[in-house]
């Protein structure tokens, strides 16, 4: 009957898909494979829309090319292995920086989320440091490092590091009271407490900062690379507006995002087998 | 399973004032109890009387004002292993399955054959074969508050203090749950102390009745069960009992109509 201050997960839309499987409050019953369909409904009537307005001409196949003639640029990229080749090397990119700006927003904000006069050491610095947007960073970065991989590394660990550092110290913050009287009780060592009491307690918020993370680390990686790279898929976007390759472009932004739905699924489906104990909406 | 230390608890003109900023509430005046070893005492009153406060002072989260607390000759300051605790909410650590839940309730350093040869002693003790594995919210009210039991015995303590332990779950897993700490206390003989607003649970319970009043919260009288357990609560001895602490509660007052049995 412990009360957790965590809601169900997933937001407003798992709150309607949970409303759906509710009989008796009003809401339809609806058959499973229309609602399996129904995220494809909206995208699928746009490109429609989209191509019957370049067949028309109404777009002009330079600024936005239709969604046919995308599709054959997809396909060739992928046979040639070249859309491939550039989002591999982002990718690489953003492990290697996000596993740097993770792994100190970890470190750094379980320090100041145990001690208060770390925080207070620290909250200045962090203060000034966070608001700056992660793209005013690479000039710097380059002019620091160069133009090689170490700049834009850096840049997607500092684009990590503040959601990890923020919601790991909101975590351990959120520690609830009751645990840690029982902890205190049994006379658990400080080190017990941390590992076996306040860390559990803060995965589901470490969680959530992981993911933003992840999210953060990919606009940096394609930010850094549309500033100075000679690789990856925000050279690949960049170089084709210089080349006036809108098809290739389109490609390049849509492979960006495709990419980000997958990454955030997979580690939603790792959380929740890593936190099956945490089921806040029990039926 | 004796203990050879028989050690009593014993609380001296116990006070516990808030300060509130804009005025002092005084939560507990000059508390004044003496728990024998292996004693089951319960304590009862209405909410806002500092029962609660009691407990929490008695265990070692919250300090008195004034006054003090020994078990045997030790003054207690803070928390101890000599001295559990079960809450009314069951406070299972959700990440932690029923055996881990129980096992963090061993004293840090026992050796792991000991600790698993105590934690399955403890699951048979509470009823809990067969749900090892399981996690809290995998387990009914009752059952989660069983396991609360375990992880508070598991460490041997002195003293288990029970906080409105069964006040959540319902009237039959109530009286199920009120036979299994008797049963549990029949076998352990440690020093219990309950606090309680079901005045029934209290008699069934213990070997005597603390009868607490609010503003301040004050020990009003005490009334000792001399009834052999297992206790029938429609015995006319019980009923007397029971009459005897309205009368403590409401003497000074006018007793209620309604309250006459």
């Amino acid at each position: 009957m412990d009360s957790h201050p965590r809601k169900g997960r997933g937001g407003p839309a798992a709150a309607i898909a949970g409303r759906r499987r509710t009989p008796g409050l009003g809401v339809r019953a609806v058959p499973w494979l229309f609602w399996l369909v129904l995220p494809l409904v909206v995208p699928a009537c746009l490109v429609v829309l989209w191509e019957i307005a370049s067949r028309r001409g109404v777009l002009r196949p330079a600024i936005l090319p239709a969604p046919s003639l995308i599709k054959d640029t997809l396909i060739d990229l992928v046979r040639s292995g070249e859309l491939w080749g550039h989002l591999k090397i982002s990718l690489w990119r953003v492990l290697q920086g996000f596993s740097i700006g993770a792994g100190f927003g970890l470190l750094v904000g379980m320090v100041t989320g145990v001690s208060a006069v770390a925080e207070r050491a620290l909250v200045l610095l962090t203060g000034v440091l966070r608001p700056i947007p992660i793209i005013a960073w690479v000039p710097v970065l380059i002019l620091w490092m160069g133009i090689d991989e170490s700049s834009k590394i850096t840049v997607i660990a500092i684009g990590s590091f503040w959601p990890v550092l923020l919601n790991v110290v909101h975590g351990i913050r959120n520690t609830n009271r009751h645990y840690l009287e029982v902890a205190s009780i049994l006379k658990k060592s400080r080190l017990t407490v941390l590992r076996r009491v306040v860390l559990p307690s803060a995965l589901p918020a470490i969680f959530t900062g992981v993911r933003i993370g992840i999210g953060i680390a990919w606009v940096s990686v394609v930010g850094a690379e549309l500033i100075a790279a000679s690789s990856g898929v925000g050279y690949m976007i960049m170089y084709a507006r210089e080349v006036s390759q809108a098809d290739v472009m389109l490609v390049g932004v849509g492979a960006i995002g495709v990419t980000g739905l997958v990454t955030d699924a997979g580690l939603r489906r790792v959380e929740r087998r890593v936190l099956a104990w945490n089921v806040s909406g029990e039926k | 399973m004796g203990r050879d230390e028989k050690e009593s608890l014993s609380i001296e003109r116990l006070s516990k004032r808030f300060d509130l900023g804009d005025g002092v509430v005084s939560a507990l005046s000059d508390v004044d109890l003496k728990a024998e070893a292996g004693e089951f005492i319960s304590i009862v009153g209405a909410s806002g009387c500092g029962k609660s406060t009691l407990l929490r002072i008695i265990v070692g989260l919250d300090r008195a004002t004034s006054g003090a607390i020994r078990l045997g000759n030790e003054l207690i300051e803070a928390t101890s292993l000599d001295r559990g605790m079960v809450f009314q909410e069951s406070r299972l650590l959700p990440w932690m399955t029923v055996v881990e839940n129980i096992e963090f309730g061993c004293r840090p350093g026992t050796p792991a054959r000991e600790r698993k040869r105590v934690v399955e002693q403890h699951i048979e003790l509470v009823g809990l074969l067969g749900f090892e594995a399981a996690y809290p919210h995998q387990l009914s009210g009752g059952m989660q508050q069983r396991v609360s039991i375990a992880r508070a015995l598991v460490g041997r303590p002195k003293v288990l203090l029970l906080d409105e332990p069964f006040g959540a779950l319902d009237m039959l897993t109530r009286i199920t749950m009120q036979q299994e700490i008797l049963r549990i206390w029949e076998i352990e003989r440690t020093t219990m102390i309950l606090v309680t607003h079901d005045i029934d649970e209290a008699i069934f319970l213990g070997d005597r009745v603390v009868v607490m009043s609010k503003g301040p919260g004050r020990i009003k009288g005490i009334v000792k069960v001399d009834l052999p357990r297992p206790r029938d609560r429609s015995d006319d001895q019980f009923l007397r009992i029971r009459k005897a602490i309205f009368a403590e509660f409401f003497s000074g007052a006018k007793v209620p109509l309604e309250y006459e049995i």
